[in-house]
């Protein structure tokens, strides 16, 4: 699955991440294949997703929260 | 000791990591900090006493990795590659330590020396967090200095441990000996990517504060968010509130005080009219530049305040579903309801916007916004003309925003604004005061330097246009023969098709150059009360859609020209230009012939439009086959979206390649 499908407050482990030229950046921000990630909570009108990875917080778009994939952790 | 001998310390960094603090705290230097991307654009150098001993420390540009492509990126790499430095001191965020392990790592393989200074220590400690110098030290293999740079005790820590770094005559013999990191095993070779930390540090548990889940509650943040640009707009441009009120004392006492009193020294000295006239001229435009200053200042002080704090990203992440919807976000949108107080400082505001592509776009359309320069012209024409005057300018203001509205959707279609991207979304903190003044007197001091400069001399030709006839004689201001006058007999051709065709109109339109409120004040000079029977109503609609929609002010041209460049603060003047006298025409045949011509006129509308968008994408042969190129793209992109590929072969061909992948990424939402 990818980012879009998880819930607010949820925790998953990034399984890859195709952003094209974003994917480094994203790997910096802590968002990279094997990486934990938690979805904090997605913004109103459909908007972005607020992610923490490893104590940065980042917002992305849908599109590109689409192109993140993972596998939902257990609590 | 001569400045070329110290030894040199480059500081090297994420964006936001401190960096600039760490400098300033080192030199006792000013550069600018802040929350903002590429705020320390370029290397600034200055010299540091440590102690005992003096050392010249390189501040750079923040970066996210050193293989990064962007400008001021390569300027760090080159300078990190250039090796002429003794060490590189690599700076880093306690709260988000493990994102700079990798450019620790690429630093130190290709620094001579490298050392880690870890900042924000105290809020690590504060979140249940640590960072063991130590054992981060072994686990990096480069001294590492835990500190909390708002303290004193931080900054003195700081020195004594770059003096012992470098100092002493044997600077090799006092070195640490290179430490083989022992997480190097953990990370790949030549990947940026995952360089984990696994002793000495942790990032401890952070929830939300209470202040922060009430920013992110939708039914508070929306609210909040046009509230805030409220505040803050009324606050500089409100009647009778500080910005307004500066604006007046600073206009009038240097264009009334300072230049009515030196005109009348060179008057009563007997010196000639014309150098009375200059006088009078010059203090006026420096007075009336010189007023921006307390608006300017307000806007960019409250912008400061918010960015630092991480409100304007929390209310902006909130906003964004919205507003992406017209090709703008939150930051954006501030900017430009800014513009309905003064052009040319909203524009100074979209310093800090997401990327450059939205600053252009911002700065095209905040032309259309009517800023309160215009409401005179407005004011006048409406009282003259409506019976209910109040109510006409609320509508012309409407239009105002529908037009920038339109420009918005207009560009967001012909040039997107560049795909993604990923914001940090800052914590909530307390922003320092004292850095928010010296940042604003830093930039006061730029404003001052490159904006009242270009636009004093701007004015001053115009005056030289407005005073002087083409033999060179003084005329005085606006009499008869000046250069400006026979120009505007010229021009005044350009207004026939509005119905208009007095020549002093059009001076009256050109002297909007300089500031819009003289509009009004020419107008009042040359008409008084007998505006109706000068123009008809028609003509008088026309000429308030050319005021709404012609360029601003030269003030907000050199502030557009500082922000996007001047080939494209022209370019948008040009344009801004000839939409502006277009739609006055348009205006002008609706009036006149009535509702038959409406759908021609629509129509011609549409086509104009429509050319416009064609002549733009084709610009240029390769702008043409990319524009088409993605059409067919988001096209096809539609079909498959639409299960419909399923049916039809796979191409094949290279420049498929790529539609291809496009392909995969849009179906696996499908079968994931």
């Amino acid at each position: 699955m990818d980012l879009c499908g998880l819930k607010a407050g949820e925790r998953a482990r990034i399984t890859g991440v195709e952003a094209g030229r974003l994917t480094e950046r994203l790997a910096l921000l802590n968002v990279y294949a094997g990486a934990t990630v938690t979805l904090v909570r997605r913004a109103p009108f459909g908007g972005n997703l607020l992610l923490e990875a490893g104590g940065v917080r980042l917002a992305v778009r849908k599109g590109l929260a689409a192109r993140i994939f993972c596998e939902k952790e257990e609590e | 000791m001569k400045e070329s001998v110290l030894p040199r310390i480059l500081l090297v960094g994420h964006p936001n990591c401190g960096k600039s603090t760490i400098f300033n705290l080192l030199t006792g230097g000013h550069a600018k900090t802040g929350n903002w991307h590429g705020v320390t654009v370029g290397a600034s150098e200055k010299t540091a006493s440590l102690g005992k001993l003096r050392a010249s420390v390189i501040d750079l540009p923040g970066i996210y990795a050193l293989g990064a492509p962007s400008m001021e990126e390569r300027c760090t790499r080159d300078e990190v590659e250039g090796g002429r430095y003794a060490l590189a001191a690599v700076v880093a965020d306690a709260l988000t330590l493990p994102r700079s392990a990798a450019l620790l790592r690429h630093t130190a393989e290709r620094a001579p020396r490298t050392v880690l200074i870890v900042t924000m220590c105290d809020l690590l400690a504060r979140q249940g967090g640590f960072a063991d110098e130590k054992k981060l030290s072994k686990e990096l293999g480069v001294p590492v200095l835990c500190i909390s740079a708002r303290r004193r005790a931080g900054a003195k820590r700081l020195k004594a441990f770059l003096a012992d770094l470098l100092g002493g005559d044997d600077v090799n013999a006092r070195s640490r000996p290179p430490q083989k990191a022992s997480s190097a095993q953990g990370c790949k070779k030549g990947d940026a990517l995952a360089c984990p930390i696994r002793e000495g540090y942790f990032a401890g548990k952070r929830g939300e504060s209470r202040a922060e889940r009430l920013l992110f509650d939708p039914r508070i943040a929306l609210p909040l968010f046009f509230l805030t640009i409220a505040a803050v707009f009324f606050f500089a441009f409100g009647d009778h509130m500080p910005g307004v009120f500066l604006k007046e004392r600073i206009e009038s006492a240097v264009s009334d005080g300072a230049g009515g009193r030196l005109a009348f020294l060179v008057r009563g000295a007997g010196g000639a009219e014309a150098a009375a006239s200059f006088v009078e001229a010059f203090f006026g435009g420096l007075g009336m530049l010189l007023s921006f200053l307390p608006q300017i200042a307000i806007l960019f002080f409250a912008l400061f305040l918010m960015e630092e704090s991480g409100y304007m990203s929390a209310l902006a992440f909130m906003t964004d579903g919205l507003f992406r919807r017209v090709g703008l976000t939150g930051r954006a949108v501030f900017s430009l309801l800014m513009g309905f107080g003064c052009t040319a400082a909203a524009l100074l505001t979209t310093r800090g916007l997401e990327n450059e592509r939205l600053q252009r776009r911002v700065a095209f359309i905040l032309p259309y916004i009517p800023c309160s320069a215009k409401m005179p012209v407005f004011l006048t024409i409406a009282a003259a003309f409506f019976s209910r005057p109040f109510l006409a300018v609320v509508l012309i203001y409407a239009a105002g925003a529908a037009l920038a509205l339109t420009a918005a959707l207009v560009l967001a279609r012909v040039r997107p604004a560049g795909g993604e991207f990923v914001m940090e979304i800052a914590r909530l903190r307390l922003p320092s005061l004292g850095e928010a003044v010296k940042s604003l007197l830093f930039y006061l001091k730029q404003f001052i330097m490159k904006i009242v400069t270009t636009v004093s001399a701007v004015l001053i030709v115009m005056w030289l246009l407005l005073s002087f006839d083409f033999s060179f004689r003084f005329v005085g201001e606006g009499g008869a023969g000046c250069m400006a006058e026979m120009l505007c007999r010229a021009l005044k051709y350009l207004f026939y098709p509005m119905g208009i065709t007095d020549w002093r109109i059009a001076l009256s339109a050109l002297s909007g150059l300089a500031a819009k409120e003289s509009v009004a004040g020419m107008l009042s000079v040359v008409y008084g009360k007998a505006l109706p029977q000068a123009m008809s109503t028609a003509s008088a609609a026309a000429f308030t859609a050319f005021m709404l929609a012609c360029p601003p002010c030269v003030s907000a041209l050199a502030a557009a020209a500082r922000e996007i460049g001047k080939r494209r603060a022209l370019a948008a003047a040009a344009l801004g230009t000839v939409t502006a006298f277009a739609l006055a025409y348009a205006v002008y045949a609706v009036f006149t012939a009535g509702a038959l011509l409406l759908p021609a006129a629509g129509g011609a509308g549409l086509a104009f439009f429509a050319f416009g968008i064609k002549k733009r994408g084709g610009k240029k042969v390769e702008n043409i086959s990319r524009t088409r190129a993605r059409r067919a793209q988001r096209f096809h992109g539609q079909r498959i979206s639409a299960g419909l590929l399923r049916l039809l072969p796979p191409f094949k061909g290279k420049g498929d390649t790529r539609q291809r992948k496009k392909d995969g990424a849009e179906r696996s939402p499908l079968s994931g």
